[in-house]
């Protein structure tokens, strides 16, 4: 098996390693349920070009997982208010969501846990290179926001775990199994839904105590 | 002068002078070791094998002789845990190893392309060592303690369905109820006690609960059913939802239902106490469960658990931002839409 052709930043953005991961993340977005083998067949992609471009199926699986942790942190930045703070997590939230519901991340997630079973190391580079990135990248913009003195100070590693499982929540792939709520369902809904995620998330459920500013 | 085979034997000697050598307790002089009737130091009762008759994977030459679907034999188990025991023969050495659910699911689903029966080995057996050519029929028929005198995977699946114990398998049905018994299994060990005490605050109810939920969450049967549910095409849909409905899906009622009996005392005001106990389940979830699906980390330390749980129900009921702008205006606006699709 040859070496894998590395990611390289000089690559244009529809360099033959790009615009294969284009066609693919398409391809899993319309092939939900498929195994890995149909997914290549949809996108017209042969297992050759797979091994010479990203080493095997194992090195495609976390090319997808970091692509995919790169757009899912574009919109993350710094802010000194907690209004900007709320807007900041709606935006990534909203982009979270919407990367969700199209159903190619879940698609992703499904195979890339397929493999897992197979090969554990597989899973883990997996992880690092993908859901693990979203973690850290959101860890460090609650860091931040803990030194502007926004968020409560403590373990912001929790924060951005429990805050990206608000936002899965209603997901099955990486929800519990077979929830309510599952991929397909009209954006304004979930975009409904992740206020409320952000509101939770800020605000908490308000416990009652003699000032009773409560949630309903 | 002398040879060097002398010579080395003086220094052997004077080493062994200079350092007396330690001898290891001996066994036989300690207390006798009991055994039963068949020579054994314990007494295990026979226990029953899932002996799958399968197709190969890859094509071999010798595969034209064989029978269409028994080309190999491979014997497994499940063990009290959740996790299974495989067995298989392979050209050049025996695996022998524990599996975890998903892991083991492979190898059923393999077996399933095949045949697969339920049969109990027999203790002490009547196998022999002196078989001869040990292929993976032999070593299955050995490892099964029975005595029949063939050598293909196809013979041995004809002798072990005519005996009288002998049963097939059919992998959903089995595999719906298998998952039911281990979630609720783990659900009542993840909810025994976890009732709210009187005069306990929210807060420590819900760790508490929580506590016994994230750790059923994290175990390793759970950790193998969701993978097994998120990933594999084809799942039985009845085992799926036997899981949900047994695991999962109690966990939620749990919290709902504290929720419910808080907002009924009037310590919280919330008008989907379901929606609530979604997000605090999916918050017990969190990182360290999609990291453990993934294969990185340690298991969970008792203690790990409980600060995860304890700074979940923080945010569950405080939030996580230090200064709450329109505190509950918008979430009441959602928390009333939702009720309004749910309803």
């Amino acid at each position: 098996m040859r070496a894998p052709t590395q990611p390289n930043d000089l690559e244009p953005p529809g360099g033959k390693r790009g615009t294969l991961l284009d066609n693919l993340a398409t391809a899993m977005g319309a092939a939900a349920g498929a195994d890995l083998q149909a997914v290549l067949d949809l996108a017209g992609v042969s297992p050759r070009q797979v091994n010479e471009i990203f080493g095997g199926s194992g090195g495609l699986m976390i090319a997808l997982g970091e692509r995919f942790a790169g757009s899912l942190l574009a919109p993350l930045r710094n802010c000194n208010t907690e209004s900007a703070f709320r807007e900041v997590l709606l935006e990534f939230g909203r982009q979270f969501s919407d990367a969700y519901a199209d159903a190619k991340l879940s698609t992703v997630y499904r195979l890339a846990i397929a493999e897992r079973i197979r090969d554990e190391d597989l899973g883990r580079a997996f992880y690092r290179a993908g859901p693990g990135k979203v973690v850290a990248g959101l860890e460090e913009f609650f860091r931040a926001a803990q030194v502007a003195g926004i968020v409560v100070p403590g373990d912001s590693q929790g924060l951005a775990s429990h805050f990206l499982a608000l936002l899965r929540g209603g997901w099955k792939v990486t929800g519990v199994a077979r929830d309510t709520r599952v991929p397909g369902q009209e954006q304004l809904e979930q975009h409904d839904e992740i206020a409320h995620v952000v509101d939770i998330f800020c605000s908490g459920l308000h416990v009652e105590s003699n000032n009773a500013h409560a949630a309903c | 002068m002398r040879t060097l085979l002398a010579r080395l034997r003086t220094a052997r000697a004077a080493q062994a002078m200079a350092m007396p050598r330690a001898r290891p307790p001996s066994l036989t002089r300690g207390p006798t070791i009991g055994v039963d009737e068949n020579g054994s130091p314990l007494t295990l009762p026979a226990v029953e094998w899932f002996v799958c008759f399968v197709p190969g994977l890859r094509h071999q030459w010798w595969h034209r002789f064989a029978h269409d679907r028994h080309k190999h034999v491979f014997a497994m188990r499940p063990l009290d845990d959740g996790s299974w025991l495989l067995v298989e023969p392979w050209w050049t050495r025996m695996m022998v190893r524990v599996l975890t659910l998903d892991q083991a699911l492979q190898f059923l689903r393999w077996g399933a392309s095949g045949d697969i029966l339920r049969s109990r080995e027999s203790v002490p057996g009547c196998g022999s060592q002196l078989r001869g050519w040990a292929n993976c029929s032999v070593l299955v028929a050995f490892l099964l303690g029975r005595r029949y005198w063939t050598w293909t995977p196809h013979g041995l699946y004809r002798r072990l369905r005519d005996e009288a114990g002998t049963r097939p398998l059919d992998l959903a049905e089995f595999l719906g109820t298998y998952y039911r018994t281990l979630a609720v299994r783990s659900a009542a060990m993840a909810l025994e006690g976890s009732a709210r005490r009187e005069g306990e605050a929210l807060q420590d109810g819900l760790v508490r609960l929580g506590s016994g939920i994230m750790s059923a969450l994290m175990s390793p049967p759970a950790l193998a059913l969701y993978r097994i549910a998120v990933s594999t095409p084809g799942c039985p849909p009845e085992a799926e939802r036997a899981f949900w409905q047994f695991g999962p899906g109690r966990f939620l009622q749990a919290v709902q239902q504290m929720l419910e009996d808080a907002r009924v005392r009037g310590e919280i005001n919330i008008v989907d106490a379901a929606a609530a106990a979604h997000c605090f389940v999916s918050m017990l979830r969190g990182g360290a469960h999609l990291e453990a699906v993934f294969g990185l980390g340690r298991a969970l330390l008792p203690s790990q658990v409980h600060a995860r749980v304890r700074s979940a129900v923080a945010v569950l009921l405080g939030g996580a931002c230090c200064r709450q702008i329109t505190p509950g205006a918008s979430l009441r606006a959602a928390v009333v839409s939702m009720h309004a699709r749910s309803g």
